[in-house]
């Protein structure tokens, strides 16, 4: 059974469709990465994943119940495209009230903001403001925030942009741990570097989904050696077997 | 309810980090407080009356009135009034009294008029008849006081007047003191409240929450407690200084006036956050207080609306302020207890409840659940 399913997903913003019917299942213990331009849609499909927003029609199950679901999204990590942290509390203690909202106090609040500074390597700057933190390193604590509930399913919006080269291998290496124990990510990215170390990829354009499968799969159905190269192939195709009605003609020809 | 609690403590530990705000939320109402006290505590306005060929007796007894006086001619006096350097002229020609006054500051106005007016009832109303005796030619004499029965000239005694509220040496504004607390704390919490959360809105950390399992009434609870809290300590502050510091008279007991206070805080903090749900930044913040902040606070009884349309009466009865100054009133100026306001809390606390309610309905815009 999928831990999460998404069911024909339409979302429109005033006479704008975000999302023109996607359906996607994934897997527990995959990565599986959203690959697409700014404006395809990504945040939109995890917003509706995660709970936050509630789509025009369609529906998402997570752990095969219905969402969105209060004691689902306590089971389930988010972190957003922007830093969404309170820059005048440190580190520890944003930690502490996202752990708090998860329902962990006491000793099991400690350990996991423990855990989870470890894994954003924050130790040492735990008790500064995040206010005085650099883009990196908010990004670091975003991510710490998201998985501080040791969480079954992360949902991952951007999260290693703007990291150093070094912090990123680290924080993969990271997610590779956590779906070793089972966990399960959803990460949306327009690095090909990162799409190639998910487990599979969806790929994302004008809000629908052109291709899915494992990177190796993607390139080898393109015949191309990239990533880059297998999405404009995809791209391409897109455009041409749903062309726009006034450049019907011109396709034919 | 253990989200709610983490959400006050999150907005204590901000305050704590925040130091500037918390100065600036009990320095700046304290300054405002300072210079009332300063204004209100100042002595009476002493009106300068120029004068012109007054007995001896009226100019003395303009002063007892209250004024300080100056000889003038009349040319000078004209000139001095022009450029509003005195209040008046005053000016006796075969016995009938002309007044000029400067005019342009009714209170001023008034004051003269009636330091005027009192000096000449005390002149003109006290002369003495002196009844002679009468020497009859054989010898005996008649006094006639025995037998005539004078009419008396001296002024009516003062009544003897009796306060239901207040007291004789309450000043001018004392009726309004208990009105500027409520409003300095309704003012106050508003800003402080409407802001943070609308930083809440703009940071992206709002969004962030409706992704945690918080439900949007623990959200909303947090943030009560948390402000709530503080504004406590805000509202101490604002009354203490009033009453035992600028001397705003307070005949009811001190618990009560800040029961009031906080009902007042309460609703504010609410008002501050429902605001902020709709404006997209803090500056839209301030607009918004503008409509909504202002009218309460003039039609809060800050004025006496008695005699104003019908329309503006009932206008200002939806406003909760209005019900916290009318209680404010009535335990500081006439002592009343907690049963006698306790319609007026009741008021407060609706208006409170409606707005909570409203609060976790608007944070739907946010998240359906």
């Amino acid at each position: 059974m999928p831990v999460i399913t998404a069911r024909d997903i339409v979302q429109r913003f005033g006479h704008q469709e975000v999302l023109s019917g996607v359906s996607l299942d994934v897997a527990k213990g995959e990565i599986i990465g959203l690959l697409g331009p700014s404006g395809a849609g990504k945040t939109t499909f995890v917003n509706i994943i995660a709970g936050v927003t509630t789509p025009v029609s369609g529906e998402v199950l997570a752990f095969g119940e219905p969402m969105p679901r209060l004691d689902l999204m306590r089971r389930m990590g988010y972190m957003a495209q922007s830093d969404a942290l309170y820059l005048d509390l440190t580190a520890r203690e944003n930690l502490e009230f996202f752990g708090a909202l998860y329902g962990l106090g006491g000793a099991d609040l400690r350990a996991a903001r423990i855990r989870a500074l470890e894994l954003a390597r924050l130790e040492v700057e735990a008790r500064k403001q995040a206010r005085d933190y650099s883009g990196g390193m908010r990004r670091r604590l975003s991510l710490a925030t998201a998985l501080i509930h040791d969480p079954e399913v992360l949902i991952l919006d951007e999260p290693t942009i703007g990291l150093d080269p070094l912090h990123r291998v680290d924080i993969w290496e990271s997610f590779r741990r956590m779906t070793a124990l089972g966990r399960t990510l959803v990460v949306t990215t327009h690095v090909m570097d990162e799409a190639e170390r998910c487990d599979r990829l969806a790929m994302i354009r004008d809000g629908h989904f052109i291709a899915l499968g494992t990177p190796a799969e993607l390139k080898s159905r393109a015949g191309a050696a990239t990533l880059e190269d297998a999405f404009l192939h995809y791209a391409r195709k897109d455009a041409g077997g749903t062309p726009p009605s006034g450049d019907a003609e011109a396709t034919r020809a | 309810m253990r989200s709610a609690i983490a959400v006050t403590v999150r907005i204590l530990r901000q305050f704590k980090h925040d130091p500037r705000t918390i100065f600036m939320m009990i320095i700046a109402p304290v300054l405002a407080l300072f210079l009332l006290d300063v204004i209100f505590g100042s002595p009476d306005y002493e009106p300068l009356v120029l004068h012109d060929g007054v007995s001896a007796e009226l100019a003395a007894a303009l002063v007892d009135a209250g004024a300080s006086i100056e000889e003038a001619t009349e040319a000078h006096a004209l000139a001095a009034l022009e450029d509003a350097e005195a209040d008046a002229f005053l000016a006796e020609r075969d016995g009938t009294v002309r007044v000029w006054v400067e005019g342009s500051d009714a209170s001023k106005t008034g004051a003269v008029l009636r330091a005027i007016a009192q000096a000449r009832r005390e002149t003109v109303a006290t002369p003495e008849i002196e009844l002679p005796v009468i020497a009859l030619p054989d010898g005996t004499t008649i006094d006639l006081s025995e037998h005539v029965e004078l009419p008396s000239f001296a002024p009516p005694a003062e009544p003897e007047v009796t306060y239901v509220h207040g007291a004789a040496d309450f000043r001018g504004f004392d009726y309004y003191g208990p009105v500027f607390i409520g409003v300095f704390v309704f003012f106050y919490v508003f800003i402080t409240s409407g802001i943070s959360f609308v930083r809440e809105r703009t940071g992206g950390t709002l969004e962030r929450l409706m992704a945690t399992p918080i439900r949007r009434r623990e959200l909303v609870l947090g943030y009560v407690q948390g402000f709530g809290l503080f504004s406590l300590i805000q509202t101490f502050i604002v009354a203490w200084a009033s009453i035992y510091w600028v001397g705003f008279p307070n005949l009811g007991p001190f618990w009560l006036v800040l029961v009031v206070a906080e009902s007042l805080a309460l609703i504010s903090l609410l008002l501050g956050i429902f605001v902020s749900e709709f404006a997209n930044g803090e500056l839209q913040v301030m607009q918004l207080m503008q409509i909504i902040v202002i009218p309460q606070i003039l039609l809060s009884g800050m004025f006496d609306l008695s005699q104003t349309p019908a329309w503006m009466q009932a206008l200002s009865r939806v406003f909760p302020l209005t019900y916290g100054a009318d209680a404010m009133r009535a335990v500081m100026l006439r002592g009343a207890d907690f049963s006698s306001v306790a319609g007026d809390l009741a008021v407060l606390w609706a208006f409170a409840a409606v707005l909570y309610a409203a609060n976790v309905l608007a944070l739907r815009k946010y998240r359906a659940i």
